[in-house]
């Protein structure tokens, strides 16, 4: 069923693979490409062409574990494949892996073949099991003379069934055994802080009463399940104590998180060795860390990029993303878990602001001139962020670098729009010698882009080398408008298309950039839309260190700040300064 | 006599402790001062930079896939002297992991850039952007770091013959010279890029103080002849 599995090192270096058949246009380097380099840390799958692949990152060792598939295939043990294979491998080569290039060979083929069939064939039977439910078992059966009958006896059956039908499937070394026993000790770990919460309860009056108080109140219950747990008390102290040596023990915080996400159990059971052994780790400052350590942080660490601007849905994606990056490392001695946790973030964010492709406009601008047609900048908007003062800033430094640009006036809706650009016109022509800047324009109440395409021609007839077209502004829900720009795009097709947004944004960002981007896609009518090139973030001069707006229109894009405005005048244009920015990001 | 004692007493203590400050801090400052002893892999993505580092490690043949972290280490080169303990690391060749080669360019010994000689022509701006990147630092121009480029991949029928390459690379560096130098500021810009060869003079590899050397290799063919001794010379050349 599965194509490909592959284990390979965080270098990028392949360890042990096995394909079943032969896979074609090498889906692994893209997915490592698109998402993982990408910080798109909170998806599960990624398709290419008529693969699907899922992985799992093993961040003690540092490797990755990929599965490949056809898409076509619903493979529903894709995840258990993955989890069963890490930890039959890790276990396998515990000592050697820290350094895995002085092992000549991984012979691993015997096992995961073994690993792969039990866990098809107990797929297999558990979907035969569904399909070849009978009338007999059926609910409706029960009501019938007949099943009436036998009610009392088949229950009695059926339950005595269930427990004996999974064990000759569950071989000792099968994943699932392997994986439920921890889970029923993590169970009890995650219930025992209940007990010290009820102790702790009385202090926090202004807490609210949550459903862990309410339950604490509810007698009718507890004394059940004092009695079944107290056996274990000692287990669950040690487990306490352990969590208070981090100086984080939270109930409230850890109580929420451990119950609402299984996810995160998860990745915790992988760590099921003595309780004792860790406790000793955490002095020593060789402590694995765990979701539970990371969740504390996480949350001051995501307020804190709020409070700088990021969008809040980023910020919670970016926390996201460290923690996976995280789970399974030793926090060494002097470094506390914060102190990776800013670490890992710094390097999250320098990838994100980091391009992926070239900024230099003005090597592009070159190679149009060579081939002799004009270089064509389209800039959109939303309403006054600063278009016709930006377009009139690249306008300058293009000039500074003599080349001959035409201003296309294509904003035809709001008065004084052309006259404004008439006057930057007029200025620059005047703060540069022979200096060659014009404006093309036709007036209000005009078809834009007929304007933008009359520009054009008109820029290659009379050998210009730059044509800036400057766009009404326009609010991203405005469809009426929106249309209008994507008709401008695809009439036109510009060599770049540079989205103008203020650096003052905030969650609003989001929306602006999908939207915009999404317009340019349903309205285009073309096969391969265009979507925005760039981004040039203006008023970065008003905002101090709240640079997260930043962060967010990098994100949502993948594309690169060209520019930032940083003032009025025709010089007041710069380029990003990554490392700053991430400075100010976790000031 | 007591008073006495007790002055000794915090007298030694204050020795030993003003010792111990001593004793660390020195051993602080040594410590950073580190040797320049490292040589960088560089090169885009998939141009064979990671398998270099496997044919210099324990000159191995295995499949790779696009790095997401460095490969670093100490080591002898496979089947060279034991005694010279090289330190290579091999960088991420993708855009947004590009930047951290920059911690490693103030102990940088030597530059090995890779090449796909086969896709050169489709890649040649964004190989060149980077080459220009690396030159024009700092550090690699201010202490001369040598610089291999490795013309990798030879064993494909495309591929370009390394002259062909270094005149392509000349060409495009002189492109870029004059738009990087007209660029628009950086913010609170700190670190300069030098102008690189002579102005008014189209560029030569030879213009520069670093010594640049071009080879043609195959690394990952199995063919005897595959130019990783002639890199491992070099590095030896250089150590």
């Amino acid at each position: 069923m599965i194509d490909l599995f592959t284990i390979l090192t965080k270098g990028g270096i392949v360890l042990w693979t096995k394909s079943f058949t032969s896979v074609t246009n090498n889906p692994i380097d893209s997915l490592i490409k698109d998402v993982l380099i990408n910080e798109r840390g909170d998806s599960t799958n990624y398709i290419k062409n008529e693969y699907e692949l899922k992985w799992k990152f093993s961040n003690e060792t540092n490797l990755i574990f990929v599965v490949a598939y056809q898409k076509i295939i619903q493979l529903t043990y894709a995840d258990e494949l993955l989890n069963a294979t890490q930890k039959a491998f890790l276990k396998k080569y515990s000592e050697e892996i820290q350094n895995p290039l002085d092992i000549e060979n991984f012979e691993f083929d015997e096992e995961f073949t073994n690993l792969l069939t039990k866990i098809e064939m107990k797929d297999n039977e558990s979907r035969k099991n569904k399909v070849q439910r009978s009338f007999k078992d059926t609910e409706a059966y029960l009501s019938t003379r007949e099943g009436s009958q036998k009610k009392l006896n088949k229950k009695d059956e059926s339950s005595s069934e269930d427990e004996e039908m999974p064990s000759p499937t569950f071989a000792p070394r099968s994943p699932r055994t392997g994986r439920k026993s921890p889970k029923f000790v993590k169970k009890t770990k995650t219930k025992t802080p209940k007990s010290p919460k009820s102790a702790k309860k009385g202090r926090k009056w202004d807490d609210q009463i949550t459903a862990e108080e309410a339950e604490a109140l509810d007698f009718s219950k507890k004394d059940d399940i004092e009695k079944s747990y107290s056996a274990e008390h000692l287990v669950d102290r040690e487990a306490m104590g352990q969590r208070t040596k981090d100086g984080m023990y939270d109930v409230d915080e850890m109580q929420e998180e451990s119950e609402d996400s299984d996810e995160f159990d998860e990745e915790s059971e992988k760590q099921p060795s003595g309780k004792a052994f860790n406790f000793f780790k955490s002095i020593t400052g060789q402590k694995v860390i765990t979701q539970e350590d990371l969740n504390p942080v996480l949350v001051n660490m995501k307020e804190h990029l709020i409070n700088k601007n990021v969008a809040a849905d980023i910020a919670a994606h970016l926390c996201n993303s460290v923690s996976k990056g995280l789970i399974g490392k030793k926090a060494s001695g002097w470094k506390g878990v914060s102190n990776l946790v800013k670490i890992e973030m710094e390097k999250a964010l320098r990838s994100i602001l980091t391009p992926r492709t070239s900024t230099d406009v003005l090597r592009d601008i070159f190679a149009a001139k060579k081939k002799g047609r004009p270089y064509s900048i389209v800039f959109v908007g939303v309403n006054g962020v600063g278009k016709s003062t930006n377009l009139s800033k690249v306008c300058f430094w293009l000039l500074q670098n003599k080349l001959k640009v035409l201003i296309a006036a294509c904003d035809t809706f709001r008065s004084g729009a052309v006259e404004q650009l008439r006057v930057h016109a007029r200025n620059l022509r005047a703060l540069e010698e022979n200096a060659e800047v014009d404006l093309f324009e036709r007036g209000y109440g005009k078809d834009s882009a007929a304007i933008a395409k009359d520009a054009i021609n008109y820029a290659s007839l009379n050998n210009y080398d730059v044509v800036l077209i400057d766009t009404a502004g326009r609010m991203q829900d405005n469809e009426p408008l929106m249309r209008a720009l994507a008709k401008l795009v695809t009439v036109n097709d510009p060599d770049k298309i540079i989205f103008v947004g203020e650096a003052l944004v905030g969650n609003e960002a989001v929306d602006q950039l999908t939207k915009f981007n999404q317009a340019l896609k349903d309205f285009s009518g073309r096969q391969n839309p265009r979507q925005i090139d760039g981004i040039i973030l203006t008023k970065f001069d008003t905002i101090d260190d709240k640079v997260g707006a930043a962060l967010s229109m990098t994100y949502i894009t993948g594309q690169p700040i060209l520019f930032v405005g940083t003032g009025q005048t025709y010089t007041d244009l710069r380029k990003m300064n990554v490392k700053s920015i991430v400075q100010c990001l976790l000031k | 006599m007591e008073m006495n004692n007790n002055l000794i007493i915090i007298i030694a203590i204050a020795s030993i402790a003003i010792l111990l400050i001593a004793a660390i801090v020195i051993l602080k400052l040594t410590g950073n001062r580190e040797k320049k002893d490292t040589f960088i892999i560089t090169g885009i993505c998939d141009s064979g930079k990671t398998s270099l580092y496997l044919r210099l490690r324990n000159d191995k043949v295995m499949e790779t896939h696009t790095s997401i972290t460095e490969n670093e280490g100490r080591f002898p080169l496979a089947q060279e002297d034991e005694e010279k303990v090289f330190h290579v690391i091999d960088f991420p060749g993708h855009y947004k992991l590009r930047y951290k080669y920059q911690d490693f360019t103030p102990i940088t010994k030597g530059v090995i850039f890779v090449i796909d000689s086969a896709t050169f022509i489709k890649n040649e701006r964004e190989v060149t952007e980077y080459l220009y990147e690396i030159l024009a630092n700092k550090y690699i121009s201010e202490n001369e770091v040598s610089i291999l480029i490795a013309c990798n991949k030879q064993d494909y029928l495309i591929a370009l013959p390394k002259e062909r390459i270094k005149t392509a690379l000349e060409n495009e560096i002189n492109n870029l010279r004059s738009t990087r130098a007209a660029g628009v500021e950086e913010q609170d810009e700190d670190n300069v890029d030098d102008f690189l060869g002579y102005e008014n003079e189209a560029f030569k590899f030879e213009h520069l103080p670093n010594q640049i050397s071009f080879i043609e290799c195959e690394l990952k063919s199995g063919n005897a002849n595959s130019g990783i001794s002639e890199i491992k010379d070099w590095m030896v050349e250089n150590f």
